[in-house]
């Protein structure tokens, strides 16, 4: 594995943006400045906010700290993003309440509050199906290990259907590319969850333990059914998964034991492991399905996986505790979530996928988290 | 289609509280437009309480064939329960939307609704509640009701209308109250939903000749609450207990208060608190006999001004919680700790409170160090983490024999993950909330070892606690829509220990937003409180602009700890509530954009301290160079040693003494 760090030709800046206080990196990339504007929102999970995020040829700023939650002397926790599929609003998810969380709904560009709705204990990831159901795994982080579950939530009502009980802290929420399908790994079951959203009920389980990856044959009730953990308990702890575009793969983070599974969706066998940095932690698929983007919570990296020859480039990061990970449209950039620590701002890295550098940075709130793509404006 | 009892069709049955916004969602076909439509049967369904029902619904293709399709159910009301394989059971009345939501074999998902009327089971019983063994002419009385319905159930959605047979002798008025006019029968008819029932009332001549009032004194301030005691007499002077008193109060506050409020209350047990100076007269009538009292209220000149003593300024970050005590050398000393920052908390020498200088600081990995402790022997601190880089919260024990060089004797996160948002030192153990949920206790007497001992939590659904407090082996813990709950830690007085925590009493209220709890005994009456906080934003979203709060203290007699009463309350009009340390007869509160109120509270309590003029001074605080300029946001104070120190959420520590108000000598 090559490791490189390496910034754009252009130098960096600090440039103090009018209304937002934040210092942006302007950097260009190797093959010349970004061609388009590129609009992200980011949860700030330590200081109650969300960002709105551009990167274009000018470099990468904050356009836009806005405020979420309900009480300003407690930290609230805005955990995950999503965008609506027709891209006129965005969601965050709010970890902790009394004691449930909740999800709120705002319009993308006037960033106006539209509506919340309670979910379950934690809830973190989420995505929205076309139809307009968003699904968010109530992630249960602090609780006790017991069976969690995924909201799903009609979000033009936003009123919260049911609750879909998977298995145990649920993390990691992403529909496959016909959005007919849900995908949520469980860190603590080493289970992989598949959501049929037509029915909206488990239709198929996955097993993730090393040694025992495949399809297991029990469907619904006990979300352990089939599932034998083994003496040291879980030994993959999935935090994320990502469909490919063409949606016969899955590929999941195992948190514990530094790989990445590539799963054959159909056979729910195991095709190829990536070895990873230190505690891979979320990940993207490109569109075009060519990369696989990594982060490295252990590690201040990220990880560039080239699908085709299986080749891997590490990317240091310019903060520690990399979060979070998405791919432009256009399969040219990964931008990427660090949360700091302590009082050190949250930071949003933009890597050309290309040249596998960081070209461009910008500095948010506390504990960067979330991240979810928006728009891309030529 | 009507419902049967406990019909029972495996079929597809959807249901849910949904508005109807078909039209309106993105994405979902109208059910004209698309190729597969949804065929509901019924249309609406009338339901009773208690019954079960089916709704059938398929999938139908273009040509009105039936088409193999997944179906999914819904439920989100309380008074309809849905499952999944298509059964709905009512268990309240009312009007519900069921949601009819199916995945045709391709497209978009589907939508419908269907209008449900769940009535009630006929009214079984309507009861008198508070029925007066007598009716004595010239006395008017509460009818209280409980209807009834069949199967034991109570509404509380309707109230029965009341009517006399015979107006001259029972009379029904506007709001229900039953007056007897004059001696003879009637019968008093209840009657709702076409069920009625009767009672024969017999109206006596009142044997009330006169009402002997008293007061223990006439000439009282404002807020003092004194009980005018009233019986009703024969004409031998003979007390009658049966014979209703009814206490009324005329109100004459002084000329120079122009356009009065309301200024004085009567309950109905006869105590009397005036709320502004001036002359009242206290009515007892039962019958045409009155007896009455009158009273000079003056005003209750609490009022003391407030001298700034000294700021120790943090302008860098929030500050949230202090903690003042004396050290082991003798010297006065506080803590704060810090809000959405580097995880820090400092260490003041407040011995001069005029000249407050930081002595240390002690870094953890966090963002907030939301509370901050310290024993009672002075020796040991405990701060709680929350935004840990690895997610990994819980509480820091340090060692403070020496606040100059404070030291860290022990971690402990297991359980106390999900952030300690507070804590609370007591004889030896640490009660720390644990994860919003519940509070672990942690045995600490060896402090570089804490091991869990115990663990106290509620069993209602959703609940939540938000911090809790200690005294005497007992915890008040403050539950949002729970309430506070009393907890028997080690007192013994209920059986309970660390090991083995035994619930005791709550008292929950309808804002659902008990923010914090502080116990005390009323030195001047001996009475025991519990003042439950509220903490309400409903405009504050970010913690870098001014914030208006709302919220108000409840006063709760816990004296009958099996009978709570809510009997007072403080509610400052523009602000809203945080935290707050009672010393005597003396209520101090960080009253958020309100700043730092100092209250009396001695005496008895009922009705709004905060209009009797029991406020004893107001000192907002703020900062030019502050967090954020010129905003006062008090968090929390503490008195210690005649001077009051408080911390302000955007600058820092502040101490206060309260003086005596000087008047100019003519």
């Amino acid at each position: 594995m090559i490791r490189r760090l390496a910034f754009g030709i252009a130098g960096s800046a600090a440039v103090l943006l009018a209304g937002t206080g934040r210092a942006a990196a302007q950097q260009g990339p190797e093959g010349g400045p970004a061609a388009a504007n590129y609009w992200l929102y980011v949860a700030a999970e330590s200081e109650d906010e969300v960002a709105l995020i551009r990167f274009g040829p000018d470099g990468a700023e904050v356009a836009r700290a806005i405020p979420v939650g309900s009480f300003p002397t407690d930290i609230d926790g805005p955990h995950g993003i999503a965008i609506h599929p027709d891209g006129s609003r965005w969601y965050v998810s709010i970890a902790h309440g009394m004691p449930y969380g909740e999800v709120v709904a705002y319009s993308t560009g006037t960033d106006e509050r539209l509506g919340r709705v309670t979910a379950g204990l934690f809830p973190a990831t989420m995505a929205v199906d076309p139809a307009g159901l968003l699904f968010v795994a109530n992630f249960n982080l602090h609780g006790d290990h017991v069976p969690g579950t995924i909201s799903v939530i009609e979000t033009e009502s936003m009123r919260e259907l049911t609750q879909i009980e998977t298995c145990t802290m649920p993390h990691g929420a992403r529909l496959g590319p016909d959005g007919d399908h849900l995908y949520s790994a469980c860190m603590m079951d080493d289970l992989l969850v598949e959501i049929d959203g037509r029915t909206l009920s488990v239709s198929r389980r996955f097993d993730l333990g090393p040694g025992r990856e495949g399809i297991l044959h029990a469907t619904g009730g006990d979300a352990h059914a089939g599932h034998a953990m083994d003496d040291a308990g879980a030994r993959c702890s999935p935090t994320w998964v990502e469909v490919a575009p063409a949606g016969d793969l899955a590929y999941v983070a195992c948190n514990r034991n530094a790989e990445v599974l590539e799963l054959d969706l159909a056979s729910g066998s195991v095709l190829r492991r990536f070895a990873t940095g230190k505690g891979p932690y979320n990940l993207a698929v490109s569109p075009d399905g060519t990369r696989l983007v990594v982060t490295y919570k252990g590690d201040q990296a990220t990880g560039i996986f080239d699908l085709d020859t299986g080749g891997a480039t590490v990317v240091g990061n310019t903060r520690r505790i990399p979060h979070g990970a998405v791919i432009s449209p256009d399969s040219r950039y990964a931008f990427v979530s660090l949360e700091g620590v302590g009082g050190e701002p949250g930071t949003v890295d933009v890597i050309d996928l290309s040249s596998a550098q960081v070209v461009a940075s910008v500095e948010m709130g506390k504990q960067a988290g979330g991240i979810g793509f928006w728009k891309m404006e030529r | 289609m009507k419902s049967t009892p406990f019909a029972h069709a495996c079929t597809l049955v959807f249901a849910g509280l949904v508005p109807a916004l078909l039209a309106s969602v993105p994405g979902l076909r109208a059910q004209e437009a698309a190729a597969y439509t949804i065929s509901v049967t019924p249309a609406t369904l009338q339901m009773r309480t208690g019954e079960e029902a089916t709704i059938e619904a398929s999938v139908l293709d273009a040509g009105g064939g039936r088409v193999d399709a997944q179906v999914a159910t819904f439920s989100n009301s309380r008074g309809l329960e849905v499952s999944r394989d298509g059964l709905i059971r009512a268990s309240s009345g009312g009007s519900y939307t069921v949601l009819v939501f199916a995945r045709p074999p391709e497209g978009n998902p589907l939508r419908t609704e269907v209008q449900v009327e769940v009535s009630w089971p006929p009214v079984q019983a309507i009861e008198a509640t508070e029925f007066p063994p007598k009716f004595y002419a010239g006395n008017s009385y509460r009818m209280p009701t409980e209807v009834r319905v069949e199967g034991g159930l109570v509404r509380r959605d309707v109230s029965p209308t009341l009517r006399s047979s015979d107006p001259s002798v029972l009379a029904v008025g506007a709001a229900g109250g039953v007056r007897a006019l004059a001696p003879g029968s009637a019968k008093l008819t209840a009657a709702v939903e076409g069920f009625q029932t009767s009672w024969d009332v017999k109206v006596e001549e009142s044997p009330v000749r006169s009402v002997r009032v008293s007061a223990p004194r006439t000439t009282v301030r404002t807020g003092d609450v004194i009980r005018v005691d009233a019986t009703a007499l024969d004409a031998a002077g003979r007390p009658l207990p049966d014979a209703p008193v009814a206490f009324s109060v005329e109100s004459f506050p002084i000329d120079t208060l122009l356009a009065p409020p309301s200024a004085a209350q009567v309950s109905r047990d006869g105590r009397f608190v005036a709320e502004k100076p001036g002359a009242y007269v206290v009515h007892a009538s039962s019958g045409n006999a009155v007896g009455s009292v009158e009273f000079r209220a003056e005003g209750r000149e609490v009022a003391e001004q407030v001298k700034l003593l000294g700021h120790g300024a943090v302008s860098d970050v929030h500050t949230s919680d202090l903690w003042v005590w004396q050290g082991v050398d003798g010297r006065d000393y506080a803590v704060t700790g810090t809000w959405s920052g580097e995880g820090k908390a400092y260490f003041w020498d407040v011995t001069d409170p005029t000249a407050i200088a930081k002595i240390d600081s002690f870094q953890v990995d966090a963002r907030t160090v939301n509370d901050v402790k310290v024993s009672e022997d002075g020796r040991i601190a405990v701060i709680s983490r929350e935004g840990a880089s690895n997610r990994r919260n819980g509480i820091v024990i340090l060692d403070v024999s020496d606040p100059r060089d404070v030291r860290e004797l022990s971690r402990y996160d297991e359980g106390l993950t999900g952030g300690v948002h507070n804590v609370f030192i007591h004889d030896g153990h640490v009660f720390a909330l644990s994860a919003g949920q519940r509070y672990d206790i942690l045995d600490i007497r060896d402090p570089a070892n804490p091991v869990k001992v115990g663990s106290f939590e509620l069993d209602t659904p959703g609940h939540a606690i938000h911090d809790v407090w200690v005294e005497d082996g007992i915890a008040y813990s403050s539950n949002w829509s729970d309430g506070v709950v009393i907890v028997d830690v080690g007192n013994g007085v209920a059986g309970g220990s660390v090991t083995n925590p035994v619930k005791i009493g709550s008292y929950a209220y309808p804002s659902g937003a008990n923010h914090a709890a502080f116990p005390f005994r009323s030195q001047s009456t001996g009475k025991f409180y519990v003042i439950a906080g509220d903490e309400i934003m409903p405009e504050c979203s970010d913690p870098d602009r001014p914030c208006i709060t709302q919220g108000y203290l409840h006063f709760i007699d816990f004296t009958d700890v099996e009978n709570p009463r809510e009997v007072a309350r403080y509610q400052v009009p523009e602000a809203g509530t945080h935290n707050m340390w009672v010393e005597g007869d003396r209520l101090y509160v960080g009253y958020y954009n309100g700043g730092l109120r100092v209250v009396d509270i001695s005496g008895d309590l009922m009705g709004d301290l905060y209009r009797q003029g029991r406020e004893i001074a107001v000192y907002r605080a703020w900062a030019e160079n502050g967090f954020v300029a010129n905003t006062p946001m008090t968090w929390g104070p503490q008195p210690h040693k005649g001077n009051v120190f408080f911390s302000e959420f955007n600058s820092g520590l502040w101490a206060v003494r309260l003086e005596p108000n000087r008047s100019l000598v003519p």
